[in-house]
């Protein structure tokens, strides 16, 4: 049976100019949001008294299940809400028409000036306020086999006429189809954005996906680490491990992110970023910001240790390890499993430097490199041995006094 | 069931045809060669005389720049062609109308066995083979990108004034599915390559929330590059580059190889898995984690013996193999994610990788390994290992 027939509603035959313009252009608009809005516009030209014309479709977002889109007939303003993963456990979804579309109604319509009409949702109660007189709520099926929901509005006396409803039922299974086109784009976005950063992503999703594509760049990069990870991994059970690193995580990546710096990766319990200076005025600006983010990401952990103590948990002890240089940025690995990193002698200098966190009891280390393009005053600890490193590296702290100030202020 | 401005009698070829694609068709959870021999067999059913049909789809895949999907009536069958790279700058691929379709954007029509049919060497050869009519009618994806598409009749007389229009129609509709689907495969091709397969298909099936969703046992696979840092400090950077990628490469091909899946590439360290399902599969996981580690061996002493210049330093690796339960999933800060692996399996691999470099052993495998498989080891002592409260037996495989 076919989606169409499967639709509450009959399909009948029309010429339509909505229904044309969407198959041909609708995705060249190449959002969701500007194809709700044209498609709304659109049809109201054409004489469909709409109110209103949402849309709600999945995301594939870690923090949002599913993004609405709402296009208002009366002023042409665009509106977007996003719903989180537990959304769907809460009573607003619970009582809502959206709930019978995404468990497979074919949809409904609830003409509210009627007085038979059933009153059999919260919403209807809100929406006859607003002075809506017609309610349709239908399907969006995706190639998936889920279906999202797309409702239509009216605040004409006499409702939706069967035609303007027919024209409807009829734009569904095309209209379905751009949506889910630009729903990809989205979700795609998304991921690499989750996976592996903002400008990795891009890069990628433009078609940078060659082992061998990469430049060499100047960058402040930063490693941090947590102390004592394999002893607490092998103590505790990995929920409990879990929870500190991710709690570890959003302290660090927070601070990172705040200040324009771009995370790579996280390996075990480390993180690998990067400010580039090209995204800076020069390196000082970057090396300003990388030392801020690492004064942010101290306050962040030394507030959740101060949380961690007044439960009577051991503090969590990291390193920041900051270093500037060359690195080369891009696709490295095996031909067909890469990676999106940075590699070069800075990068293991920096990791080296992160290393002695540990041996000089310090939280935050510094290279010359970054020490003399900052604009702050910074604290000599002498020259260092790094393994692997020819010659001895002179490292900087933030002097004691200061240091307590970072984790206070 | 469709009317459009046009002649409506052309229009219903095509609404049948419609109808399935918008309809049945979207959920069909076929592959893209299952889902072309049923559009096609619609196409016929409707009426419309084709005999070949011919779909381009660009690809992100890092190996495959392009895939062709081909249909011929006589089999009933598509069959699947990867253009790599290369291939879609070649003189086949530029001096075809399809392509030049796709590259200007206007549809291109010749009736075989007139003048026209010159322009083109492969409409020649097309009207040898039978065929009257060649109909190519580019797509044009939501970014503006041009995607290849064209239909071919042997009917005598060539495409119907009304075939050509509902051809049409059904393009249009075509266009939009191929531009979906190739949307989604991009998304997995790209998850695939940047986090691996099975990681990548957990999320896109909706796994993208930060938490671990399982616990499994596994073979955990550590190994990294030996004196990496001083490397980098003494080669070019496109030797350390070429160095780096070489080494992956041989234990990427070993590890899949054998049903392991890497998890992720740090620095010039992998971390690999296989995943025992079952307790009973527990020698034969261990068994194909050592074949992985003898092949990436054998795999890189013979890279190495066209190597051992100062430009191409030999490679010099470390491995460890250990056993346990991992927790799988998610994590990170709550919008940037890894899908990864942590437990003390992974740490304890990491430690004895560590050890092995420091006692000079290529490999070093936990005794919970060796004592799985029927390979002779040697047995490397008792060690403490930083961070771990028993001490370690660790063993190296003897050839």
């Amino acid at each position: 049976m076919s989606l169409i027939a499967a639709t509450a509603f009959p399909v009948a035959q029309y010429d339509c100019p909505v229904h044309d313009w969407t198959e041909n252009f609708g995705r060249s608009t190449g959002s969701v949001s500007r194809l709700v809005h044209e498609v709304g516009s659109r049809f109201q030209a054409c004489g469909l008294p709409l109110a209103r014309l949402s849309v709600i479709v999945r995301t594939l977002h870690p923090q949002i299940a599913v993004t609405g889109y709402i296009w208002n007939g009366e002023t042409g303003a665009m509106d977007e809400f996003t719903a989180d993963h537990q959304s769907q456990s809460r009573e607003s979804y619970q009582q809502s028409p959206v709930r019978q579309i995404f468990e497979g109604s074919p949809g409904l319509r609830r003409r509210l000036r009627d007085p038979e009409c059933p009153r059999d949702f919260p919403i209807l109660e809100d929406l006859d306020a607003e002075g809506i007189t017609d309610y349709l709520i239908l399907p969006v099926p995706f190639s998936d086999g889920r279906s999202y929901a797309c409702s239509w509005a009216t605040r004409d006396p006499a409702g939706f006429s069967d035609e303007q409803v027919g024209r409807i039922a009829q734009l569904m299974p095309t209209f379905s189809l751009v949506l889910e086109v630009l729903a990809i784009r989205t979700i795609s976005r998304n991921l690499m954005d989750t996976y592996l950063g903002h400008s990795a992503g891009m890069r990628v999703l433009e078609g940078e996906i060659y082992r061998g594509v990469n430049e060499t760049i100047e960058a402040v990069i930063w490693i941090s680490d947590l102390r004592n990870f394999t002893r607490l991994s092998d103590e505790y059970a990995p929920p409990v491990v879990l929870g500190i690193l991710n709690d570890h995580f959003e302290r660090v990546v927070g601070a990172i992110t705040r200040h324009q710096g771009e995370v790579l990766k996280f390996m075990g319990d480390s993180v690998l970023a990067i400010f580039p200076i090209a995204s800076f005025d020069n390196p000082g600006v970057a090396a300003d910001a990388a030392l801020a983010a690492a004064r942010e990401a101290r306050r962040n952990i030394a507030a959740g240790n101060a949380e961690r103590a007044g439960k009577g948990l051991v503090e969590i002890g990291y390193g920041i390890a900051l270093n500037m240089g060359e690195v080369v940025y891009g696709n490295i690995g095996s031909p067909d499993r890469l990676d999106f990193t940075v590699i070069g002698p800075s990068v293991n200098q920096t990791a080296r430097i992160e290393a002695l966190c540990k041996t000089l009891s310090r939280k935050l280390l510094v290279s010359s490199s970054v020490a003399e393009a900052t604009s702050e005053k910074l604290e000599s600890l002498g020259f260092q041995v790094l393994r692997g490193v020819r010659e001895p590296q002179e490292i900087f702290a933030v002097p004691h006094q200061q240091q307590n100030l970072h984790e206070q202020s | 069931m469709r009317f459009l401005t046009s002649n409506r009698i052309c229009m219903n070829k095509a609404d049948h045809v419609i109808d399935w694609m918008l309809g049945e068709g979207r959920t069909t959870g076929q592959d893209f060669v299952g889902y072309g021999e049923q559009f096609c067999a619609r196409i016929v059913d409707a009426g419309i005389p084709i005999s070949r049909w011919f779909c381009g789809v660009r690809t992100l895949h890092p190996l495959v720049g392009a895939t062709g999907y081909i249909w011929h009536r006589d089999t009933g069958r598509v069959s699947e062609e990867l253009a790599s790279w290369g291939d879609t700058q070649s003189d086949a691929f530029i001096k075809n109308p399809v392509f030049i379709a796709a590259h200007t954007g206007q549809p291109y029509r010749c009736r075989l066995g007139t003048e026209r049919e010159l322009e083109y060497p492969i409409l020649v050869n097309l009207r040898a083979a039978g065929l009257t009519d060649y109909l190519a009618l580019p797509m044009t994806f939501s970014d503006g990108t041009r995607n290849p598409l064209s239909f071919q009749t042997d009917a005598p007389g060539g495409f119907e004034e009304d075939d050509i229009a509902a051809l049409t129609q059904i393009a249009a509709v075509m266009s939009l599915v191929v531009e979906a689907e190739a949307r989604e495969r991009v998304a997995r091709q790209v998850l695939d390559t940047y986090i691996g397969r099975r990681t990548g298909q957990r999320v896109l099936s909706g796994s993208i929330q930060r938490g671990m969703k399982e616990t499994i046992l596994s073979v955990v696979w550590m190994s990294d590059l030996r004196g990496f840092t001083a490397m980098t400090e003494s080669l070019p950077q496109d030797a350390v580059l070429d160095q780096l990628n070489t080494y992956f490469e041989a234990v990427a091909n070993a590890v899949s190889g054998q049903g392991g899946e890497i998890l992720k590439f740090m620095g010039d360290g992998v971390l690999a898995i296989f995943e025992i399902p079952a307790a009973d599969s527990t020698r034969e996981k261990c068994a194909a984690a050592l074949r992985a580690a003898f092949a990436a061996r054998a795999a890189i002493r013979k890279i190495n013996q066209g190597r051992g210049t100062r430009d191409k330093p030999t490679i010099n690796w470390g491995l460890a193999l250990d056993i346990g339960e991992v927790s799988y999933g998610n994590i990170g800060s709550p919008d940037r994610l890894d899908f990864t692996v942590i437990g003390s399996a992974v740490n304890q691999a990491a430690r004895l990788e560590a050890l092995g470099a420091q006692i000079g052993e290529t490999m070093v495998i936990s005794q919970a390994v060796a004592r799985e498989v029927d390979v002779p080891m040697r047995d490397l002592g008792t060690h403490t290992i930083k961070g771990i409260r028993l001490p370690q037996q660790a063993f190296a495989p003897i050839n």
